[in-house]
C-alpha cells in the first residue's frame, strides 16, 4: 500500500472517530427505515426531540412514530425489530393472540450511549407506536423514569 | 621537513608521534584537531597520504553524523505539524457537524419546526394514545417536553 493511501486511510479513520456518536447511532438500526419510510406519510405522527429540548430528562435523543391504520407498516416494523434484536437484550416482550404486542429492547452500547427501542401495537393493530431513545443514564434508571405508572 | 598545524610549525617527528598516539587511541581532542590540520595542508608528503585519507574518512563520518541529526529533527517537526493539523481538523469537523438540538414533528407529511406547534402536535398524538380524556386535559396543563415523552411511553408501562 502506498504511503499516501495509508495517510488517506488514517485520515478517514480519524474523521470517522470525530463524528459525534449520536449522528450514526440510530442509522445502523433497521428501525431507522421505519422513521424514514413512514415518518412523512399521511396518518403518521413523528416526533424528534434532542439535546436541551428534553430538559432534565437525561435523554440525549427521543424519537417516536405513531402510525395509524397501516397493517403493512406493522409487518415492516416487526421485521425491522427482528433484525435489531440480534445482539440486543430483550427487557420485555408481550405477545397477544400470537402477535407481538409490546417489546422493549436494550441495544448494545454505542460509545457511552445506552440505546433502547420500545414498540407497542394495539390489540386491533390499528395504532402502532415505535420509540427509539438514547441516554447516558443506566437502562434501569431510564426505564424506571419513563415507564413508571402514573 | 616541517609541517604546519594551526599556525604552529611541527616537525615530521612530532607529526609521527602524534599519529602513533592517534592510532593507539591516546590523543586528546586538541591533539586530534592539530593532527587533522597537519594532514590537511596541501603540500603534504606522500607517506602521509594514507593517514590523511583515514583522518579524512573519520572527519567525513563525523560531518555526516551532523546532517543525520537534522534528518531526524525535520521529520519530527513535519509529523508534529501533520498531527497538529489533524487534531485541529478533527475538532473543526466535530464542531461543524455537531448535531444541534432537534425539535420537530411531521404530521401527515407536513414538517413543523415551530417549537410550540411541535409540542402541540406531540400533545395531539398523546391525546390519541390516551384513553382517558381527563388524562389528556391534565397533560395539556402541564405541557412540557418531558411530559410528552413520559406520556408517549406510558403505553409501555402496562396500564
Amino acid at each position: 500500500m502506498r504511503r499516501s493511501t495509508k495517510l488517506c486511510f488514517l485520515l478517514l479513520m480519524l474523521m470517522a472517530m470525530a463524528l459525534p456518536h449520536h449522528l450514526s447511532a440510530q442509522k445502523d438500526l433497521q428501525i431507522s427505515k421505519v422513521f424514514d419510510l413512514y415518518g412523512k406519510k399521511k396518518g403518521v405522527t413523528m416526533v424528534e426531540l434532542s439535546g436541551e429540548m428534553l430538559g432534565d430528562y437525561n435523554l440525549s435523543l427521543f424519537k417516536s412514530i405513531v402510525i395509524n391504520n397501516d397493517p403493512t407498516a406493522g409487518d415492516f416494523i416487526r421485521k425491522c425489530l427482528d433484525k435489531d434484536q440480534e445482539g440486543a437484550k430483550k427487557v420485555k416482550q408481550v405477545i397477544s393472540s400470537g402477535n407481538l404486542s409490546t417489546i422493549i429492547l436494550q441495544l448494545p452500547h454505542k460509545g457511552r450511549l445506552n440505546r433502547l427501542i420500545l414498540y407497542n401495537a394495539t390489540s386491533s393493530g390499528y395504532k402502532l407506536t415505535l420509540v427509539y431513545l438514547e441516554s447516558h443514564d443506566d437502562v434501569d434508571d431510564i426505564l424506571n423514569l419513563l415507564l413508571k405508572k402514573k | 621537513m616541517q609541517l604546519f598545524s594551526n599556525h604552529k610549525i611541527i616537525s615530521t617527528k612530532e607529526a609521527d608521534a602524534l599519529l602513533e598516539k592517534y592510532y593507539e587511541g591516546f590523543t586528546s581532542a586538541e591533539e586530534e584537531r592539530q593532527l587533522y590540520l597537519v594532514l590537511l595542508q596541501p603540500d603534504l608528503p606522500e607517506r602521509y597520504q594514507a593517514d590523511r585519507a583515514m583522518m579524512g574518512y573519520f572527519a567525513g563520518e563525523k560531518q555526516a553524523g551532523k546532517p543525520k541529526k537534522n534528518r531526524t529533527i525535520i521529520p519530527m517537526i513535519r509529523w508534529a505539524s501533520v498531527a497538529a493539523a489533524l487534531i485541529g481538523g478533527i475538532f473543526l469537523v466535530r464542531s461543524l457537524i455537531e448535531e444541534k438540538p432537534q425539535c420537530y414533528a411531521y404530521v401527515d407529511g407536513v414538517k413543523v419546526t415551530d417549537v410550540a406547534t411541535v409540542k402541540a402536535e406531540a400533545m395531539q398524538s398523546i391525546s390519541e394514545i390516551a384513553s382517558d380524556p381527563d388524562e389528556v386535559a391534565q397533560a395539556a396543563k402541564q405541557f412540557k417536553a418531558e411530559e410528552i415523552v413520559k406520556d408517549q411511553l406510558s403505553v409501555f408501562s402496562g396500564n
